[in-house]
């Protein structure tokens, strides 16, 4: 049992790092691969996991682990296979070809990553219950973590290796799971005692034959995949180290896609045409010819037309796809079909080629986008001969160019214009490109007839309705407005490409940025909510910038050397060992604690700077072709080795009981992960994309000085003792922050053009009324306090009150709070962000046009008062505006109550007075223009500067003065309190009375 | 509890059920731009008091928005302001082009002739494989637009000698006032007008309309309610109605069928089309099928094979259409006018372009007679 728990470990991170990878790359079919989808999937990934061990904390108490953890990792090996299917799945109800919008990306990913995540985040944690170490010197929570560490480098390396090559996704799954399952046999074997033993290892069984059959038929590959076209018949699909390849058949017509997104189809005459002509037109007499990709449209074979033409060079990464191309499309002997990464390639010619005709996806991710920045255009020029020709497509519009597609443009042409002097657009919902240091012409179709070359598209039929001097004139426009250069180290172009994709669903980058605020918050929480603020919020942020720097060190690696990408493979797997040495190193029983999570945090800022010297050092780039190969993946393991290392220092740092060893392994994991996966998202959609990889450097070193200097400081005070450190800010400002983050995420939601309306809408729901209706309704009767009620609903729902007050306990927040926070808090918080007029709240009933809380005003407001009228159940149960404000609340000063309770009074004279006042106007005659609160209307719904920034005074001052709203401005609960105060004072002169 | 009975009491079980004042209808809720711009006009076909919960009625197209204060109807160009409802893209396109009229297409109208050719933003349908989606599904205030009132752009096509107007690339319905007053004049100074749409429009205002119309090349994404929700998020059936008045008021219709693989390429599907065009319409209603190719939010649909537009042909020519053309496939010879009677090509056709003309006065040479606006 000694030995079976830490392999058990090792398999668990292997079996996570190979499931992730064979998951992403079917979720990145299922969307539009580009870097805000990775970001959003591999971000919501490491959420998830966190979420799972931070959950771990409640596994302490189960009685019988050794028996649970071997279930869980039955359970946890048929997740997998499932969640595949369920991918697959997601085909059949979603329309054939349909690009889904950031929220559907971000909820379907999040929905089907769910189970497995948050079981093996689970299962993670769950095992340091059981966890022994060797020697008592070894910190358990340390070693958990460097098992799991050596686990996902292994399976890092086996993955690129093995499963690629030779398996199918479904089969490299069912292998997992088939391990798994004499994994869970030999926990149980080892550790289990008759009947739990017995039963244990059934399941494992049962599932172990199961997916060995299944692995064996490959029927399930078959049945899925057929899920992908509803009217188009599968003919081929292969699984390639580069992802996958499936060739559809419609009519003669044969559809290629490469990840699920259809890059070629044969009888494409438009596609390939306009892929070589109107770059092919401007050499007088083109002899070598470089074709970068495009080969599956057939466009060498409108190249071999060119009489001149003695070679073709046809270039591309993945061999399959030339198989396909070859076997599809056609031969020719002109063509060289060569396997390499084009940028690699390129950059090792002078001089070869007349023409260069690349034919590759638009710039969506860092990847691609590799071929489309000045550095590239540099190195086709050199590429060239003297007035060599150089031509591509990239995406347009057919009428009308939107900002993100003259910003897209505009930096392209800024990157080409610094090598090539002549560059001309074609306007099109495909956009032709072409560029040369000699003069172009815009007379293509008559130079091809000059040429004697008959194309089918591109001539005078066709093409002169896209040359008209309306639309050259309006593409000219477009592209010579100014726009950053797009670059290796800033590409501008992924972000004007996410910026387009955006567009196309409405609402900007307003729910991306919404969700890092979020993750940001949460983040917060938890390192706040920790007893050694410090170490958690050091420890994050390492995370963090270890994920920024890896991202940052492949990108740079792929624009010194070009993608090669068994050495990619070779970068993350250099990353993983780092990290295993790192933990293994740092978790000796010699190594002192708080001196080395010190250095550490350090050499991390010494790291992120030097990353930064080294890319804008101009230099570097002939360097980097002998260092390099070697330099790159010692700085990504150097990286790794501070990331691990970091993790047993800070579990050491943090004082640990025996019996809270679950709840600080599960908080140090999740703090971890979560760091990790706001870099994964922040980092390489916005980051990257919008100022550059030196930069985010910079940014990555500053924050690090942060931690640093917050290490330091805390390194000079005395050791805490072990047993007294109590948070100064405790669970509740968790529940703060997350509350008013919601808060936020709301206001931002209301205000934001893209959504405003949508969720105006969704506020006016029949059913969303109704629940308000009945909460409404319970929250009176619970205020009635009704003994028999109360009775009753304790017998029958005793163990929803025991786990409300566990919420209570753990958060400060009872469980009516938080739903009526989550029900009610759109309703209460609207006219806060949007109003007709200067003082929101208060004109409702003169308002043109109401909103959410106008609308229902006339019946909250009359609830929350009855409700009031027995201890203020509203203010201190269910107001949102209440729990917000009582998440901080502390004593006040007598002073400041009094002065508060009569500002409040005159707020409440107010708005009673204005209440009347308006009625009385409404009944009598119709004046609008006249009315005396006419100054206030603002004829215009929307947002007013002024009241917001109250609104961010209020929350700012509540976390040092209590309950600010209630008692200062709240007109309710003056007008409850009041009340309460008469009462207390009738029912004090009634006792004395008595008395 | 009485506080509880009060609020239910005072809120209609009907209210509940229909979302209340405000509820999910058509539209944009309370998006109306914070001024009424300089390009507005009072709309056309709207009604008001009708419904006694909303303020307007919006009777253009079969959406039939209900709209209050400062709301958006569901086209994006129509906008409540003080109880009235306001066009608000009048004179104000964001695309004006010269294209060849076989772009439109049209080919049994003035062929070979340019075609001034406009569209504001904004559209009544949201189909998933719009062309033009960057102003189609933008609001007329967010796009860079021009002002060309009616006067102007009609005295740009007479001096510049261009003989019709094209009212196209997103929904020309949607602009309906501006359209109107262009038409009306146009007709006045001897300018053709084109409507290309997707001919959901109510019938009144398709009947005032027809009035000053003298082409239209309606679309026709599918023949079965199912699919035009699914692509467009509207219905079949207003379309049919609306041929039919344009059909009735005598002006010269052409349809377009563009083939989606996987949504609209079921050849049973194509076949009813045909019958009830050539019922309803005529047989010598120019038929053209376009091919598919990746846009806006189906950029993962393959393009439409060749070997299903030919099908459609056939399928068509099999109901006994006289004219049935292809679009967007250069390699076939799917875009010449064949006599129905002596099989010969009477125009031949490459691209947006006319190779030969051999129509007199209407005529093929054999004599026939080809339906169509020839001069």
């Amino acid at each position: 049992m000694r030995s079976s728990i830490p392999l058990c470990v090792i398999w668990l991170g292997f079996s996570a790092v190979v499931v992730q990878v064979v998951l992403l790359r079917e979720l990145l079919c299922l969307f539009s691969g580009n870097e805000l989808v990775t970001g959003i999937v591999f971000g919501n990934w490491l959420l998830l996991t966190a979420a799972g061990s931070f959950l771990a904390r409640f596994s302490s108490s189960v009685s019988k682990p050794l028996f649970w953890q071997s279930i869980l990792l039955t359970i946890l090996s048929l997740i997998a296979p499932l969640e595949l299917c369920g991918l697959r799945y997601c085909r059949l109800f979603m329309d054939t070809g349909l690009v889904l919008g950031f929220d559907r990306v971000f909820l379907v990913s999040l929905l089907v990553l769910l189970p497995y995540c948050l079981v093996s985040g689970f299962l993670l944690t769950f095992f340091s219950t059981t966890f022994k170490t060797s020697s008592e010197k070894l910190h358990p929570v340390g070693q958990l973590y460097l098992m799991d560490t050596i686990g996902g480098a292994l399976g890092g390396v086996i993955f690129g290796l093995f499963f690629t090559a030779y398996l199918s996704p479904f089969q490299s799954l069912f292998v997992l799971a088939s391990l798994s399952c004499l994994a869970s046999a030999m926990l149980s074997i080892t550790g289990l005692k008759s009947k739990q033993r017995l039963l244990s290892l059934g399941l494992s069984a049962a599932v172990l034959t199961a997916s060995v059959a299944l692995a064996c038929t490959g029927k399930v590959e078959q049945t899925t995949l057929s899920w992908f076209m509803k009217a188009q018949q599968l003919v081929e699909y292969r699984h390639t180290p580069y992802g996958t390849l499936s060739v559809f058949k419609e009519g003669k017509q044969f559809n290629f896609f490469e990840n699920g997104i259809p890059t070629a189809s044969t009888n494409d005459l438009i596609s390939a045409e306009s892929a070589v002509h109107f770059a092919m037109a401007q050499h007088p007499a083109p002899r070598n010819v470089l074709l970068v990709s495009g080969g599956l449209t057939g466009a060498y074979l409108e190249l071999t037309k060119y009489p001149s033409v003695q070679n073709i060079d046809y270039v591309e990464l993945d061999p399959a796809v030339i198989e396909t191309t070859e076997k599809y499309v056609g031969k020719d002997p002109r063509v060289h079909a060569i396997v390499r990464d084009a940028r690699q390639f390129i950059s090792s010619k002078h001089s070869a080629y007349d023409v260069v005709v690349m034919s590759l996806p638009d710039p969506v991710n860092t990847q691609l986008n590799r071929y489309y920045t000045q550095e590239f255009f540099a190195l086709v020029k050199n590429a060239l001969s003297d007035g060599g020709v150089f031509g591509f497509q990239v995406s347009g519009a057919a009428n009308y160019l939107n900002p993100g597609d003259r910003l897209f443009l505009a930096s392209i042409r800024r990157a080409l214009s610094a090598s090539f002097s002549h560059i001309i657009f074609i306007p099109g919902s495909r956009i032709e490109v072409v560029a040369s240091s000699a003069p172009l012409s815009l007379q293509i179709p008559e130079l091809l007839a000059w040429r004697g070359i008959k194309a089918k598209y591109v001539n005078s039929s066709y093409v002169s309705s896209l040359l008209t001097p309306d639309r050259l004139s309006a593409i000219d426009k477009a592209v010579m407005q100014p726009a950053g250069s797009n670059t290796d180290f800033s590409p501008v172009g992924v972000y004007a490409h996410l910026t387009r994709w955006t567009e196309q669903f409405g609402g900007g980058l307003l729910a991306p940025s919404s969700l890092v605020l979020l993750i940001v918050t949460c983040m917060l929480a938890l390192i706040l909510c920790q007893p050694q603020r410090t170490v958690s919020f050091a420890l994050s942020t390492t995370a963090f910038a270890g994920m920024g720097l890896q991202l940052v060190l492949l990108i740079a690696f792929q624009a010194y050397f070009g993608i090669l990408y068994q050495q990619v493979g070779v970068l993350i797997a250099s990353f993983l060992f780092g990290g295993a040495i790192g933990t293994y190193t740092a978790n000796r029983p010699g190594a002192r604690a708080a001196p080395g999570f010190f250095s550490v945090d350090l050499l991390m800022l010494v790291t992120a700077v030097c990353c930064a010297g080294i890319f804008s050092w101009t230099g570097f780039s002939p360097v980097a072709t002998q260092f390099g190969l070697v330099l790159f993946p010692l700085l990504n393991a150097w990286t790794g080795f501070l990331v691990g290392a970091q993790f047993p220092l800070a579990a050491r740092l943090l004082p640990c009981l025996p019996s809270a060893m679950t709840s600080t392994a599960g908080r140090l994991i999740a703090l971890d992960l979560m760091g990790a996966s706001a870099g994964a998202f922040l980092l390489s959609t916005f980051f990257i994309p919008a100022v550059g990889v030196i930069h985010v450097c910079f940014f990555l070193a500053f924050i690090k000085a942060i931690s640093s200097l917050m290490t330091y400081l805390r390194m000079r005070r005395p050791e805490p003792d072990v047993m007294a450190v109590a948070p100064a800010l405790g669970i509740r400002d968790m529940s703060f922050f997350v509350l008013a983050s919601i808060f936020i995420f709301e206001g931002a939601l209301i205000i934001d053009p893209g959504t405003s309306t949508g969720i105006y809408a969704v506020s006016f729901l029949p059913g969303y009324h109704a629940v308000l209706l009945i909460l409404v309704g319970l929250g009176i009767v619970s205020a009635m306090d009704l003994t028999a009620v109360n009775e009753a609903y304790s017998k029958r729902f005793g163990a929803i009150k025991q786990s409300a007050e566990r919420l209570f306990q753990l958060t400060g927040i009872r469980l009516s709070q938080w739903i009526y926070f989550a029900v009610f808090s759109v309703v209460l918080f609207f006219p806060i962000f949007k109003c007709y007029f200067q003082v929101p709240y208060l004109f409702c009933h003169v308002c043109p046009r109401k909103c959410p809380f106008g609308f229902l005003r006339p019946y909250i407001i009359p609830a929350a008062l009855i409700m009031n009228l027995s201890k203020r159940t509203w203010c201190f149960h269910y107001c949102p505006v209440g729990t917000l404000q009582s998440c901080r609340s502390r004593n006040i000063h007598k002073a400041a109550r009094i002065a508060l309770r009569a500002v409040a009074v005159l707020i409440l004279g107010v708005t009673v007075f204005s209440y009347f006042k308006i009625n009385s106007d409404v009944q009598s005659a119709f004046k609008f223009n006249n009315d005396w609160y006419i100054a206030l209307f603002r004829n215009n719904y929307d947002t007013s500067v002024w009241v917001l920034i109250i609104a961010g005074a209020i929350l700012l001052i509540s976390l040092f003065l209590p309950r600010i709203f209630c008692h200062g401005i709240c007109p309710v609960g003056t007008f409850s309190a009041l009340i309460q105060a008469g009462e207390k004072k009738t029912e004090g002169r009634l006792q004395s009375e008595n008395e | 509890m009485g506080g509880c009975g009060m609020a239910l009491g005072a809120y209609t079980i009907e209210d509940l059920w229909r979302g209340g004042h405000y509820g999910l209808r058509m539209g944009f809720r309370n998006d109306g731009p914070r001024e009424l711009g300089p390009f507005s006009i009072e709309a056309a076909w709207y009604e008001t008091g009708v419904v006694p919960s909303s303020v307007v009625h919006c009777k253009l197209c079969p959406h039939e928005c209900l709209l209050d204060e400062n709301d958006r109807g569901f086209c994006r160009t129509r906008v409540v302001k003080k109880g009235k409802l306001y066009s608000i893209a009048y004179g104000n396109p964001c695309l004006v082009h010269i294209d060849p009229i076989e772009k439109k297409p049209m080919a049994h109208f003035l062929p070979g002739t340019p075609i001034l050719s406009l569209a504001t933003a904004g559209c009544n349908m949201r189909c998933l494989n719009c062309q033009n989606w960057e102003i189609s599904q933008a609001k007329p205030e967010a796009t860079e637009s021009v002002y060309l009132p009616p006067e102007k752009l009609v005295s740009i096509s007479v001096e510049r000698g261009f003989p019709s107007i094209a009212y196209t690339y997103s929904e020309p319905i949607i602009f309906y006032e501006y359209m109107r007053d262009t038409a009306r004049l146009a007709k006045s100074r001897n300018v053709r007008n084109v409507l290309v749409t997707a001919g959901y429009i109510l019938e009144k205002p398709c009947e005032e309309l027809c009035q000053w119309i003298d082409g239209a090349n309606v679309d026709i994404k599918a023949f079965n309610e199912a699919t035009y929700k699914k692509l467009c998020e509207t219905t079949l059936k207003p379309v049919l109605k609306g041929l039919e008045v344009m059909r009735k008021a005598g002006v010269w219709i052409e349809i377009t069928r563009l083939i989606v693989p996987e949504f609209s390429d079921d050849m049973d599907d194509i076949r009813a089309m045909c019958r009830w065009i050539a019922d309803n319409l005529g047989k010598d209603t120019p038929l053209h099928f376009s091919r598919f190719y990746p846009t806006y939010k189906l950029p993962f649909t393959p393009l439409t094979s060749a070997e299903t537009l030919i099908r459609a042909r056939e399928v068509a020519k099999g109901e006994g259409l006289n004219y049935v053309y292809i679009g967007n496939l250069p390699e076939s010879q799917g875009q010449d006018t064949v006599c129905p009677k002596c099989r010969k090509p009477v125009i031949r056709r490459e691209g947006f372009q006319v190779l030969e003309n051999r129509l007199q006065n209407g005529q093929c040479p054999c004599g026939n007679a080809i339906a169509g606006v020839w001069s």
